[in-house]
């Protein structure tokens, strides 16, 4: 007599049918899908597993219905566990919801010395004064932070040039401390800067605060200073120059770079990495433009397709994989944080990839003039003259006037993603975003036709790019864990 | 069946087999690609297809609109069948958060 019964003694799968719990399936390519539960857990899957599945007749000696089960795709006699499970996980994913509004940004002047054509922040020149953030507009907009049940507050300093108005961002953190003493939130400082006007003062009193340095970085010196000009034509050697002051006084860490795609770097994705890696920086950002600010009146935005811009991604990534599977540690930030919304039980907090939209409950703007903004993107639209998602004035307004306003709560409940065509039915609405600033931007409402949606277009594109990768290789897929762990 | 007529392509469904409403989803799925116009006609679903613009070959249109319209009637059926668990697991999911009613 054996000493132990067969497997299929402890298993009660094939005893009964099973239960299907909700998934959604698309296409990954023209021979397989991808099916996701309710909290974005994925597999893939052959046509005919698609329509076994669905229509009831998956065995349970099939490959797939393990994964499936394992996955809460499926209930049956065996175990019941899935429901809680797929609860408790959905919960895990929305709990940042209650923390409410956790990063906040200043924009304490619009002047700057730099005329990027694709900016999407529209400049001033910076000898007008009239475009800095006063005192009083600064304390209103911190009375409206604090009010903000975040335990975590994070200030940004954006401009314009940021730090062409140091003494306001020196007034704010000074207030902002005071604050903190009562209010005991886990309180952090970024100023944003093209470090051309970095001085050992602020360096010092960045120190002095723990405030992190975030700065633009487009790529080698050529393609970095034909994108970004400033007078004496010399951004980049400001930048790098800035970058190595700044990590020397703040740490290696606490300074960080992002880039920006325009027509000039499509060619030279891969020099823009090698730039990020000469650089020492762990990773990099690959960027769009954005449909905003003065990227639409130069006709930067238009300047090159989605189809170029996948290429463009597509090719940097591949070979940041290839750095990868070479053994040299290196990371796509965006791919990471899909990944992390891919791969975990836990969220990111980038707003574009928030579906209830991350504008204004993830992140919201104080103009220097006070208008309250729901995001970076209302502020440069409204730079354009399309003030829908001005929320209100710190002058004029209370928190509850701004936050629980029609401007705000209309195109948050009017695009989440769950419960809008196209998106409803996707598959990868778990990984995706609302985006109504965009979707209002270029098409002129807050939900959008999603087939029409180059947002849409270009993230579906992503998702499939990432899993065909990481179903093709175990080791990519291994890479993109760390990823997902890391961000 | 199946009428083409120039550009345009005329897709007939039966009403027995396939719901109005995965003809009207795959309308909306590929409109970058179909302007498509959908008519009940006794017992069944009319779509005529007509390119959404110049640069769009209308030659895989038939297969392009069918193939959709048989993945948009199984999310339905699958969305109608698991309708009584996404409730209880939202339910569940937004238990004790205070948000729900009573």
């Amino acid at each position: 007599m054996a000493k132990f019964r067969e497997q299929a003694q402890f298993d009660s799968s094939a005893q009964s049918a099973y239960t299907m719990l909700p998934w959604r399936f698309t296409p990954l390519d023209e021979e397989g899908y991808v099916a996701t539960n309710m909290a974005g857990e994925y597999v893939t899957m052959s046509a005919s597993e698609v329509s076994d599945f669905a229509g009831g007749a998956l065995r349970p000696d099939q490959p797939i219905y393990d994964e499936l089960k394992s996955r809460h795709f499926l209930i049956d006699d065996d175990t019941q566990v899935a429901i809680d499970l797929l609860a408790l996980k959905i919960r895990t994913k929305l709990a940042p919801l209650a923390n409410f509004t956790g990063l906040h940004i200043f924009v304490t002047t619009l002047r700057c010395e730099h005329s990027c054509p694709y900016c999407q922040v529209s400049r001033a020149n910076d000898d007008k004064r009239e475009f800095d953030m006063s005192e009083e507009t600064a304390l209103r907009s911190l009375d409206l932070a604090f009010r903000s049940p975040s335990p975590a507050i994070k200030i940004e300093f954006q401009g314009g040039e940021s730090t062409l108005n140091m003494p306001i961002i020196r007034f704010i953190v000074a207030e902002a401390l005071r604050r903190n003493e009562t209010a005991r939130r886990n309180l952090a400082f970024v100023i944003a800067t093209n470090l051309a006007v970095l001085d050992d003062e602020i360096l010092q009193f960045a120190r002095q605060h723990d405030i992190l340095i975030s700065t633009s970085l487009d790529g080698p010196a050529d393609l970095h200073n034909r994108n970004r000009p400033r007078p004496g034509k010399n951004s980049y050697e400001k930048a790098v120059e800035g970058i190595a002051r700044a990590r020397t006084a703040l740490g290696h860490y606490n300074v960080g770079a992002l880039m920006t795609t325009t027509a000039a770097s499509l060619p030279q994705v891969r020099a823009i990495i090698d730039e990020y890696i000469r650089m020492d920086f762990g990773g990099i950002f690959l960027r769009p433009l954005s449909p905003y600010g003065f990227a639409i009146k130069t006709k930067s935005y238009a300047s090159y397709d989605q189809k170029k811009w996948l290429e463009f991604f597509f090719e940097g990534l591949d070979y940041i994989i290839e750095l990868n599977l070479g053994g040299f540690e290196f990371i796509e930030h965006y791919s990471a944080m899909v990944l992390k919304k891919m791969l975990t039980p836990l969220q990111t907090s980038y707003v574009d990839l928030m579906s209830p939209a991350g504008m204004g409950i993830g992140a919201v703007v104080y103009n220097y003039d006070g208008v309250v903004y729901a995001s970076d993107e209302s502020r440069m639209l409204a730079e354009m003259g399309d003030t829908t998602f001005a929320l209100g004035n710190v002058h004029d307004h209370d928190f509850a006037d701004i936050f629980l306003g029609d401007a705000l709560l209309e195109p948050l409940e009017q695009s989440f993603a769950a419960s809008v065509p196209g998106c409803s039915w996707c598959a990868f609405e778990p990984w995706c975003g609302a985006e109504p600033v965009f979707h209002h931007a270029t098409q002129g409402d807050f939900v959008g036709k999603k087939p029409l949606s180059s947002f849409c277009t270009r993230n579906m594109a992503l998702f499939r790019g990432l899993i065909t990768r990481m179903e093709a290789n175990p080791k990519v897929r291994r890479i993109f864990e760390r990823w997902a762990n890391i961000v | 069946m199946t009428i083409a007529t120039g550009d345009a392509r005329t897709v007939t469904l039966s009403r027995a087999a396939l719901s109005v409403d995965a003809a009207k989803r795959a309308a909306y799925a590929l409109m970058a690609r179909y302007d498509v116009d959908v008519a009940v006609i006794g017992d069944d679903i009319v779509c005529r297809l007509l390119p959404a613009n110049s640069t769009v070959s209308m030659e895989t249109a038939e297969r392009d609109f069918r193939r959709e319209v048989i993945d948009q009637d199984l999310r339905i059926s699958i969305e109608e069948r698991t309708a009584p668990y996404r409730d209880a697991i939202l339910g569940l999911a937004f238990s004790r958060t205070g948000l729900q009613d009573g």
